[in-house]
């Protein structure tokens, strides 16, 4: 446990170090950075407070099972609205995912939906409310349109490109 | 936490088995996923031992706790000796029964579902993951900002859609890791007079296309999978953010 939270602590204590000899060498300017980084986490708080409302509710109704479940199965329209839906509402790093990603490719999923899972994880439900804050309504419903027909469409060019391993 | 049961067919919704000399199969489900892998029973299934061999075999996929209807008293200590937890009295389909079991601890009372706390608590955990990048990034957006002048920006991003496009795609590829850490950086880069041609390309490329775990993806999906994929989200970027740019102008 103790690594995990002094692997987590590394990053920040090593900008927070960076700052200590800015501020020996460049004092004004280090104050500067501080305050400008200060006033961005405040404006930060109430969108992510808004997230974590968002991923409560995902959490309440979404569980890893079903969004296994979404992928490989159905044909057609089914089957991309369903890859598409487990690309969107899956959470946490990419690596947690390669292993099932891997086994369902090896029982049969098509390249086409483990493309289209992996291009929608760029939508991100609970995040929304902060990309609405900093670039607008607009800007956030039109990239997330976008990121969906561009998950779609690199999914079709893969699906082109490579063979799907039949499972055995 | 993986879970074997000896079923009737290789399937989550197949019978448990109701011993292990008629089953015909274990499924070993992956309790956290519900993905599942399949032990096969031999042919010669009658023969002493071959159970155990079945169990050795789920043991070395990574299974640590058996659930089955019935079980020999010789064969539940050897289980027990091998380190698995052996639940009996299963019922219904394999799914059921692994669902049923995560729903209550082995030997104790059933636990009441708490999904309301549990989905706080997993929101919580996932939030306190995040914050420590999180409060990483934004200490180093305030340095970006102050120390990185508009002038070198410009240097780079120059003001052209598609050349600014191009340069947030290359960006957004490189780095990785949480995407609310590339709205902050994304916002720091427009607050710096970065066009939002750029900034659109590093948001769709920082989730899209990955460098860092090109190789994890390699090894999971195979070479020509990854490099079609990242090569395609790269590419695709570019009209992406101009188009972004372009529409959400327009409707605003």
């Amino acid at each position: 446990m103790w690594r995990t939270v002094l692997r987590r602590a590394a990053f920040p204590a090593s900008v927070a170090a960076l700052y200590l000899v800015l501020a020996c060498l460049r004092p004004g300017q280090a104050a500067h950075a501080l305050r400008s980084s200060g006033h961005t986490l405040a404006q930060l708080a109430i969108p992510l407070c808004i997230a974590l409302t968002v991923m409560f509710v995902l959490n309440l109704f979404v569980r890893p099972a079903h969004i296994s479940r979404f992928l490989g199965k159905g044909a057609g329209l089914r089957g991309i609205a369903l890859s598409s839906a487990a690309g969107i509402l899956s959470m946490g790093p990419i690596y947690a995912w390669y292993p099932l990603l891997k086994d369902l490719r090896e029982k049969g999923a098509s390249a086409f939906h483990l493309a289209n899972f992996l291009g929608n994880r760029a939508v991100k439900p609970f995040l929304l409310p902060v990309m609405v804050f900093y670039f607008g309504w607009a800007f956030t419903v039109v990239l997330n349109v976008l990121i969906v027909l561009g998950a779609l469409a690199t999914a079709a060019g893969v699906s082109l490109v490579v063979r799907t391993n039949r499972a055995v | 936490m993986k879970i074997a049961v000896p079923a009737v067919e290789a399937d989550l919704d197949a019978e448990v088995a109701g011993t292990m000399s008629t089953c015909r199969c274990l499924v070993v489900v992956d309790a956290g996923t519900m993905t599942f892998e399949v032990v096969r029973a031999p042919s010669e299934w009658g023969r002493a031992g071959l159970g155990v061999q079945m169990v050795s075999r789920a043991l070395s996929l990574g299974a640590m706790v058996f659930l089955t209807r019935h079980l020999s008293p010789r064969l539940a200590e050897t289980l027990r000796a091998n380190g698995f937890a052996v639940v009996t009295g299963a019922e219904g389909t394999v799914r059921e029964a692994v669902e049923r079991y995560l729903r209550q601890p082995p030997g104790g009372e059933p636990q009441r579902p708490r999904p309301v706390l549990d989905a706080l608590a997993k929101s919580l955990r996932q939030l306190t993951t995040m914050v420590p990048t999180i409060l990483g990034v934004v200490l180093l957006v305030g340095l970006f900002k102050s120390f990185i002048s508009r002038q070198t920006l410009a240097v780079v991003f120059s003001g052209v859609p598609s050349t600014d496009a191009v340069w947030g795609a290359c960006f957004g590829s490189i780095l990785a890791g949480h995407p609310v850490n590339s709205y902050v950086i994304g916002r720091a880069l427009q607050d710096g007079g970065v066009s939002l041609f750029a900034v659109a390309a590093v948001l769709y490329t920082w989730v899209s296309v990955g460098l860092v775990q090109l190789p994890a993806e390699v090894s999971a999906l195979g070479a020509r999978f990854a490099l079609t994929r990242n090569a395609m989200a790269f590419a695709l970027a570019i009209p992406v953010a101009l188009v972004t740019v372009l529409l959400a102008g327009w409707l605003s």
